[in-house]
Order: structure tokens, then sequence, then C-alpha cells
């Protein structure tokens, strides 16, 4: 009985247990990377077409986007960032979190890109005259099963349209009309390639030193994709001593000033 | 003939013959069990280590992969081969600590990125997953089969001993 009983291995029962758990452990491991990656496949994703709005200085691209989410687990902290450069340097960027999608659910919100124009133009004048290429960079970011963070990123290319595209004047001609008053007229064309209107006023105006001369305004209005091609006269006393002539487009997306005549 | 005499002459052959057909059948099972998992590792080296090395295009952690799922298939034939020798314990003890050393080099490197390709507007799309938590809950599994090992270790010293 004695001799039997210290032939008997103290760790068989230890043993035991921890392949019993290693066992179940790896099972349970297994289930749930396999429940993840099923869940993850039966996750679908569909951006609608993107539609832009114009709202006061604001212009705003907007994405509609559909989460159906047929899988087992939650999707949490859904994040959608956009940030849209030029040669590497960022313009604006824009982010969407949507916080918690339970599973056998589905959600359609909408990302918004919005961009000031007033403040954007004024601070990069060449997206006013020069059509160019942004890159966007998109990334889904999204905690599947609450514990595994997966991302998708896309990078990809947009058209910008430059709201006076070939902007060109002419030289300011002066005429004499009569014996106290010249007119000065002054051509001027650009296409708006910009995917939205231009509505403002454009102003010429002249100046006698800080001392304004003389103003004509014309009320703009041109549409996505369209030319413009006008003439703008000013009458000028002729005792009047013109040292520039300026001309200022105000519209509700930006304003730009520019002399097109200073007498040195 | 008194009876004690044919029992030692029946006997006396038979208990060496029994031993060594024992150990023939357990020296064949060793090797059966090696050739096993040669074979299970050349069919992971033909069909899943291709897969992986293009899923995973030279990232740090396709290399990690593969080199302990080698080390580890070479660790399990030379404990198969050694099976029941002291020689098993440092072989069966390294091949426990294969799976930790990997989880803890990759780590380092749990962001996995998978370039998906090229989309229509010029762009490219890329997939990327955090397996730090997968990596966390392999590790638990992982120590749990090294106190095993150790406590396999343990063991056989106590039969020596005893």
């Amino acid at each position: 009985m004695q001799q039997g009983n210290s032939n008997e291995d103290p760790f068989k029962f230890p043993k035991r247990s921890l392949s019993v758990a290693f066992a179940a452990g790896s099972i349970l491991f297994f289930l749930f990377v396999a429940s993840v990656g099923f869940s993850a496949t039966q996750l679908q994703f569909s951006v609608g077409e993107a539609f832009y709005t114009v709202k006061g200085e604001n212009f705003i691209l907007s994405i509609p986007i559909n989460v159906s989410n047929n899988g087992l687990f939650d999707l949490q902290n859904l994040q959608i960032n956009t940030t849209v450069s030029e040669g590497g340097i960022e313009l604006f960027n824009s982010t969407t979190i949507v916080p918690k999608i339970t599973h056998q659910s589905e959600t359609t919100f909408t990302h918004n890109l919005t961009v000031n124009l007033p403040s954007f133009l004024a601070n990069h004048q060449a997206f006013l005259f020069n059509d160019s290429q942004l890159q966007a960079a998109e990334g889904v970011h999204l905690v599947l099963a609450a514990l595994i963070p997966v991302g998708l990123d896309f990078n990809s290319t947009y058209d910008w349209g430059a709201p006076l595209n070939d902007f060109s004047t002419s030289n300011l001609q002066f005429q004499p009309v009569n014996s106290t008053t010249i007119l000065a007229s002054l051509d001027i064309a650009f296409n708006n390639h910009a995917n939205f209107p231009l509505e403002g006023n454009l102003t010429v105006t002249a100046f006698g030193g800080t001392t304004q001369v003389a103003t004509q305004s014309l009320q703009l209005s041109v549409k996505s994709k369209d030319s413009f091609k006008s003439t703008i006269q000013l009458s000028l006393p002729t005792t009047a001593l013109v040292s520039r002539v300026a001309l200022m487009i105000q519209t509700d997306s930006f304003s730009w000033e520019e002399n097109v005549y200073a007498h040195v | 003939m008194p009876t004690s005499e044919l029992s030692t002459r029946f006997r006396r052959p038979t208990v060496p013959s029994a031993i060594n057909r024992k150990n023939l059948w357990k020296a064949v099972k060793n090797i059966l069990k090696a050739a096993a998992y040669i074979v299970i590792f050349l069919l992971i080296n033909s069909f899943v280590f291709p897969q992986i090395s293009s899923f995973l295009k030279g990232q740090p952690l396709s290399t990690l992969l593969t080199d302990s799922v080698t080390a580890f298939f070479v660790f399990s034939v030379l404990s198969a081969l050694t099976s029941g020798t002291i020689l098993q314990l440092p072989f069966s003890f390294a091949r426990a600590l294969v799976p930790i050393a990997f989880t803890v080099l990759a780590y380092e490197n749990r962001v996995l990125t998978v370039n998906l390709g090229e989309i229509a507007s010029s762009g490219s799309i890329t997939f990327s997953i955090d397996i730090g938590t997968l990596l966390i809950f392999s590790l638990l599994l992982d120590l749990v089969l090294l106190a095993r090992e150790i406590l396999q270790i343990l063991s056989f010293i106590n039969k020596r001993v005893a």
C-alpha cells in the first residue's frame, strides 16, 4: 500500500489541471478570434454620393455613410477622419465620431468637411486663381468587440476648381468725355471653376492719395463652371489727381483686392 | 518437475522480450510522433507561410511568426525523438518558451498593416489591426503551457529521485 503511494506522481493533478486550463483557454481564444473574424466580415459600409452646401461663409462637403453591423459584437468609437492637404501642407481636417453601433443594427450618419472659405482663401490666395489637386487622406477607425482596434485608411485626390481661374484685367483705358470728365475703362475676365457660385460685388475705386475720388460697382453673379467677362467704367473729374485704382471683389466666400493702376 | 522450476523456466525469457517489445513500441511511437510533426511543419511551410508572407508583405511580424513556428516544430521533433529520456526536458522547455518569446517580441509590432491595393481615384487603401489584446491573451495561454512544462520537469526529477 505504502509502495503504491510512493510511486504516485504528486504532479499528476496539477499537470492535468493545467492541461485542461490550456485546452479550455485555447478553445475560448480561437472561438473569440473566429467570432471576431466572422463579425468583421458581417460589417457593411456604404458611402453615399457626396454633396456640398454653402452656409454663409462655410463651404460644407457632406458624405453620407451607412454602417450595417450584422456581426456578433458592438462597434465602438467609430471615427472617420479626413485630412486635406496640397503639396504636403495640411489645409483642413474634419473628424466624425460615432460612439457605439450595437450589433444587429444599422446607422446612417453624415461626415461633414467644413471649410470657412474667407479664412481659407485669405490664407491661401493661390487657390483663388489656380486649379489644383488636393490630396485627401481618409481614415475609418473603430474598436471591434470592445478589444480590437481596426482601421481602414485610404488616400485619394480631388480637383480644386479656382473661383477666379484665368483672371485677367486689361490696362486701364482713359478716355476724355468732356472738359470736366474722363472715363476710365477696365476689362475684367475670369472663369469660375469652383463648385460654388460667386454672388457679390465687383468694385473699382479710384483714389487720390488716401481720398476716394470715384467708385463704381457692379453685381457679380457667376454660376459654378461659368465664365465672366465685363467692362467696368469709372467717371473721373479731370481735376482729380488719381494716384491708384483698386479693384475689389467681395462675395459670400471671400474678399480680394488688387491695385489695377498706380501712378508713380 | 517442481512447479517453481517450471515457472522459472518459462518466465525468464518472456520478461526481457516484453520489455524490449514495449521499448520498441515506444521508440516507434516517438518516431511516428516526430514524423507527424515534420509532416505538419512541411504542410504549414508549403501552404500557410506563403499566405502569411503575401498578406503581411515583409513586415517584421511575418519573419517573426515564420521563425517562431519553425523553432516550435524543431523543438517538437527533438522532444518527440527524446521522449521518456532526460533530454526531452530541455527540448520541451524550449518549445514552451518559443510562443512566449514570439508574443513578447510581436507586441512591439502589434499593429499589422496590410495594403489592400489601389482604388479608383488614384489612391491606395490600407487596412490595419492592433492585435495587442490578442497577444496578451495568447501570452496567458503560453504561461499556462510553460507552467505545465515546469511541472513535467519536476515530475521527472521526482520519479528519478524516487
